[in-house]
This record gives C-alpha cells, structure tokens and sequence, in this order.
C-alpha cells in the first residue's frame, strides 16, 4: 500500500522535471530536414518540408527565449525568395536582424545580392 | 639392468665432462684476450701516454669553448647522453674529473718523488673530490630525469593525451574559466561553422556534420551564421576545414560577423552490418578571427552501442526522404555533437553567460570515449 503514494510522488517529479526542459529553442526535425535537403540535391518535396519546418521554427517558438532560433529566419527569408516571396522574404531577413544583430554584416550583403 | 643403468650414468657423466671444459675453453679465451688488452696498454711508449695525460687539459679548454659539444667526446663517466644535457653541470663535472685524474698521476708517478705529508694531503684531496663528484653527479642525474619526465608531459600535452589512467577512470572536477581562458576573456557571440573535411571512408559524413551542429551550439546560447546562407560562399576554400584552419580569419569576421570560426575534420563514421556499434571519430578546433587564437579544442571518439534509440521524434509522412541507415547515423551525430559540446562556455543568449565559469568541464586538450554499451 506503501508503494502508492510513492510512485505518484516519482511521477510527479519527473512531470515536473520534464516541465522544466532549459532548452532555449525547440528544434523539431531541423536537422533531418537540413540533411535531407542538403543530401538530395536540394529537390522540390525537400524544399517544400524545410519551408514548413521553417514556418513552425519561426512562429511557433514557446520554449526558453520564446524567440526563433538563431539563423532560422533568415534561412526561412532565403527560401522565400527563391520561391518569388520577395515582400516576406525582406520581412523575414529584417526581423533577424533585429532578433540577432551580429547577424547584420552577412544578411545586408545578401540583401543586396538579391535586390533586382 | 644394471649394465644398462650404469651406462646410462657413464653417459651422463661424459657430458658434464664435455660441457666443463667447454666453459673453461671460453673463459680461457676471454682471459687471454684480458691480458693481451693490459699488455698493450702497457706497451706503449712514454712519450705516448705523456700526450695521453697532456689531452684532458686541452680537452678542458675546448670543452669551455663549446660547451655544446657531443657529450660523447667529453663523456663524463655515467652520464646517459639520450637525456638533455645541461653544460654549466657538465663542465663542472669535467673539471671534477680532471683534478681527480691529475690527482692519481701525481700520486702514481715515480718520477717526482713524493714526501709521506704530501702523499697524505694528496690523498685525503682526492677523497674530498671523489666524494664532490659523487654528488654532484647524482645531483646532475636527478636533474636531468627531472627534465626528461617534464619534456614528456610537454610531448604528452602536445598529442592531446594528458590524463593518466587514474584520472581517466576518476576525473577530477575541472573549473571552465580554467579549461577555456580564451573564451572568458573574448566572449565570442557569434560562430561560423566551417565546410567539415571528411577523411572517413563515409562519402556523406560531411552532409551529416554540417546539418547537426547548428544546434547544439545555438542552444548554448551563441549565434550561429546560418549554414544554409553560407552555402554560396563555399566556393572560397579558406572555408574549408582542409584548407582553412591554419590560415589568417581576419577575413571571416569583416566578410561574414563572426568571432569565432569552428573547423571540423571527421576521421570516423561507421556501422558495420555484423555489429550493432556506430563508432564516430572528429575533431572541433574552434579559433577566433580577432586574434586567431585557439579557443576551443575536443577530439571525440564515439562508439553508441545500445538498443535504446540515440533520439526520439514523431514520425512524419511529410517528412524528409532519409533512408534507415542514414536516419540512424544521422541520428548518432546528433547525439555526438551534444556531448563533445556539453561543456562548451555558454554564449550571450543564455542566461547562464559569464555565470558557469566555475562548472564542470572536460580538459581542453582530451580524447575521450563514450561508450554507452550496456554491461
């Protein structure tokens, strides 16, 4: 009978400890999706599950920083521009600035690489 | 019978017989050419061993010359020249030995007569010198031993094996500021992760390295330049592991924003079919672009072997197309990335940053296994 309140105990604490992840991004399936894409060639289907990867990275942040993972917007702003997204691609490259500012140096200059 | 036990004894003792004389045949031998040796040197002419006594004195003078000279020429009795050699000590116990040497021609020569006080002074002047000597080579012999066990714990440093067994079974608990001073004291905020060099016989290990150590590093708090950018500019070698880690990084901070570069070479990436092993071998060298210094350095060898799956995730069916055998080792480096870097200082985005200089660290210059094979 002893044993009951116990595990309850440990079940508790372990509920707690897993409530307590000090993770600062939640990454999913990022680097699958990295692998795949830089595996395969870059091809269409793996193109269209890294931009939904991405789109999740990007808006659905609520662990630790509850921000978007370092370099994840502006890779999300890259991919947007190729599939011809250019308001939300300058969008997206502008709010990783804003978020990391040592970003700065390399997304002006791709910035300015992409401008027509 | 008995015949045949007797001869069996005669037999016996022939032998002995034959073995006795073999050995004093030998020792003959050897003791003729003993005499003939003290023959010789007996032999030779007075103006001969006049020039013999007359060397230690110039020898002395070229020894102060240079002292540098092959200690074998010089030689000092009992000194191992494999050891290094210290010549204020050597010359030191040259002159010791000179004296003692000069010493014993005086009292053995029968030229210059000598009186029983003077025999007596001279004498008890050797003993002091012998016993000098004495000490002062067991002095000169510590050491050099001395200098040889620091010059292997140098060399040892230098291959990267630095824990004796003891400590590699028992760690000792190691502070970061201590292990990683350079990281403390630049605190770099942004990396950029070069193009790995993948020297395994894997073809695709490069793709599974690049793809998994965003990661890790980002959830140590740093910015990481987005690999997926700098995928264009690859073309430029001086980003490749192979050609890029000795080089000047000045350029990839006034280029790129970062502090820090962190080069990646890969020796290891494998799961045999017989075995149920994945065994990973890399190296991380991390090295600043302001002053190109060495801030970080892990060489890993990782062997998962347990049935119990490296990570866990939801199956997708949109998904990324990975076959199983990719999927697994991916999943491996994935495992590797974060204990070669679960010591790492935390970055500017952690709210751990500049706190944790007093945790728990692995030495810098370290190999360690991993080996999560069960008992």
């Amino acid at each position: 009978m002893k044993k009951i309140p116990s595990c309850g105990l440990l079940i508790l604490l372990s509920l707690t400890l897993l409530g307590c992840s000090k993770d600062l991004y939640n990454y999913r399936r990022y680097e699958d999706n990295m692998y795949a894409f830089a595996r395969n060639g870059q091809t269409e289907k793996d193109e269209r599950s890294l931009l939904s990867s991405y789109k999740t990275l990007v808006n659905k942040q609520k662990r630790g920083r509850k921000t978007p993972p370092p370099g994840t917007c502006a890779e999300y702003g890259k991919l947007l521009y190729r599939k011809g997204n250019l308001k939300e691609a300058r969008k997206q490259f502008e709010r990783e600035m804003q978020l990391y500012p040592e970003s700065k140096t390399l997304v002006l200059k791709i910035m300015k690489d992409l401008e027509p | 019978m008995k015949k045949r036990y007797f001869q069996l004894g005669l037999g016996i003792l022939l032998l002995l017989m034959a073995c006795s004389s073999l050995k004093d045949q030998t020792k003959n031998i050897l003791n003729q050419a003993e005499t003939s040796d003290k023959q010789n040197a007996e032999d030779l002419p007075a103006k001969l061993r006049q020039e013999q006594q007359s060397i230690p004195a110039d020898s002395s003078n070229s020894v102060s010359n240079n002292p540098l000279q092959s200690p074998k020429t010089q030689s000092a009795e009992n000194i191992d020249t494999t050891l290094p050699q210290f010549p204020k000590e050597f010359l030191a116990i040259q002159d010791m030995e000179k004296t003692l040497r000069d010493l014993e021609y005086t009292l053995t020569d029968h030229d210059t007569p000598l009186t029983k006080n003077e025999r007596k002074s001279l004498k008890q002047q050797k003993k002091e010198v012998e016993k000098k000597l004495s000490e002062t080579k067991k002095a000169f012999k510590k050491k050099q031993q001395d200098k040889k066990k620091e010059m292997e714990r140098r060399q040892k440093i230098e291959d990267g094996d630095t824990l004796s067994f003891w400590e590699k079974q028992f760690p000792k608990k190691t502070d970061r500021h201590i292990t990683f001073p350079r990281i403390y004291k630049e605190k770099p905020r942004s990396i950029l992760i070069s193009h790995p060099w993948n020297r395994s016989d894997c073809t695709f290990a490069e793709d599974l390295f690049y793809a998994s150590l965003q990661k890790p590093l980002a959830l140590r708090g740093y910015y990481i330049i987005p690999p997926l950018l700098m995928n264009e500019f690859f073309t430029d070698t001086l980003l490749h592991t192979h050609h890029g880690k000795n080089q000047d990084l000045k350029h990839c901070k006034t280029d790129f924003g970062a502090d820090a570069v962190l080069f990646v070479t890969i020796y290891r990436v494998e799961h045999e079919w017989w075995s149920s092993a994945t065994k990973m071998n890399a190296e991380y060298l991390l090295r600043s672009t302001i002053t190109n210094d060495t801030l970080f350095f892990r060489k890993i060898d990782y062997i998962y072997d347990t049935p119990l799956p490296p990570r866990r995730y939801k199956k997708d069916k949109n998904g990324p197309e990975i076959s199983e055998e990719e999927q697994n080792l991916l999943n491996v480096c994935i495992a590797m990335q974060t204990a070669a870097f679960n010591d790492f200082p935390f970055g500017p985005y952690h709210p751990k940053h500049t706190k944790d200089s007093t945790s728990f660290s692995h030495r810098p210059f370290m190999r360690y296994n991993i080996n999560t094979r069960p008992e």
